[in-house]
């Protein structure tokens, strides 16, 4: 439990320091990104794009193995049987 | 449109991709700022309370040595903070009625091949781009 909680608190330090290093604390930022009429400003869709690429090979990784470092088992469905739903 | 430094976003965006795959891989869970805040508020039934607050707790303390040290943000708050409010807790009633929010749905479950997050995260970012157009080009409400 000790080292699944260091784990959530550096995976929130990342989290955090990235959506400071993305403007993504921004609000005007996003507003930004949702006023396609207005100046529109693309920031948060490479966010995105950045996010799903790390995210997608944990994601594959995952698929391989049957349980996660720190937990006996992996919570919420794989991706390959939600690709079925 | 607004000319943008991309290596910014990119780089802020591997690391919250980062972050999302590493809690999946270490934890086994969704890095889901929703779904966290929810176990945080002891919400969820699974005993998750402690990890969702260490989540938030080290989001809080990341983004401000980030701020402090690496990148200071320009923040402008155009609303009250009543209207503020009142908008977080229609966000944070959506995310739960839609299980999730940009991260949880945008970051882990697109990155999963989730037909459900696919569906939610084109939903609320068409949802909130009509939402800005309509307040900001037929209202007229100005940033």
């Amino acid at each position: 439990m000790r080292a699944q909680m260091l784990a959530a608190i550096v995976c929130g330090l990342i989290f955090g320091a990235g959506l400071v290093i993305s403007d993504m604390i921004n609000p005007g930022r996003v507003l930004a990104f949702l006023d396609v009429a207005g100046n529109w400003d693309p920031t948060l869709a490479f966010v995105m794009g950045g996010a799903l690429i790390p995210s997608a090979v944990a994601n594959i990784i995952r698929s391989r193995g049957s349980a996660p470092l720190l937990d006996s088992r992996f919570y919420g469905r794989p991706f390959s049987s939600l690709r079925q739903c | 449109m607004t000319e943008i430094n991309y290596l910014w976003p990119l780089a802020g965006g591997l690391l919250i991709g980062l972050s999302a795959g590493l809690y999946l891989l270490l934890n086994g869970r969704i890095a889901g700022i929703s779904g966290l805040a929810a176990a945080a508020a002891g919400l969820t039934h699974d005993g998750d309370s402690k990890l969702g607050l260490g989540f938030l707790a080290g989001i809080i303390a990341g983004a401000w040595l980030t701020a402090t040290l690496v990148r200071h943000p320009d923040i402008t708050l155009t609303s009250s903070p009543a209207l503020l409010i009142a908008a977080g807790l229609i966000v944070g009633y959506g995310t739960r009625l839609g299980s999730g929010c940009t991260s949880g749905h945008g970051v882990c479950g697109l990155a999963r091949l989730s037909p459900r997050s696919l569906a939610a995260t084109a939903i609320f970012i068409a949802v909130a781009g009509a939402t800005v157009f309509v307040t900001r080009h037929l209202v007229g409400v100005q940033p």
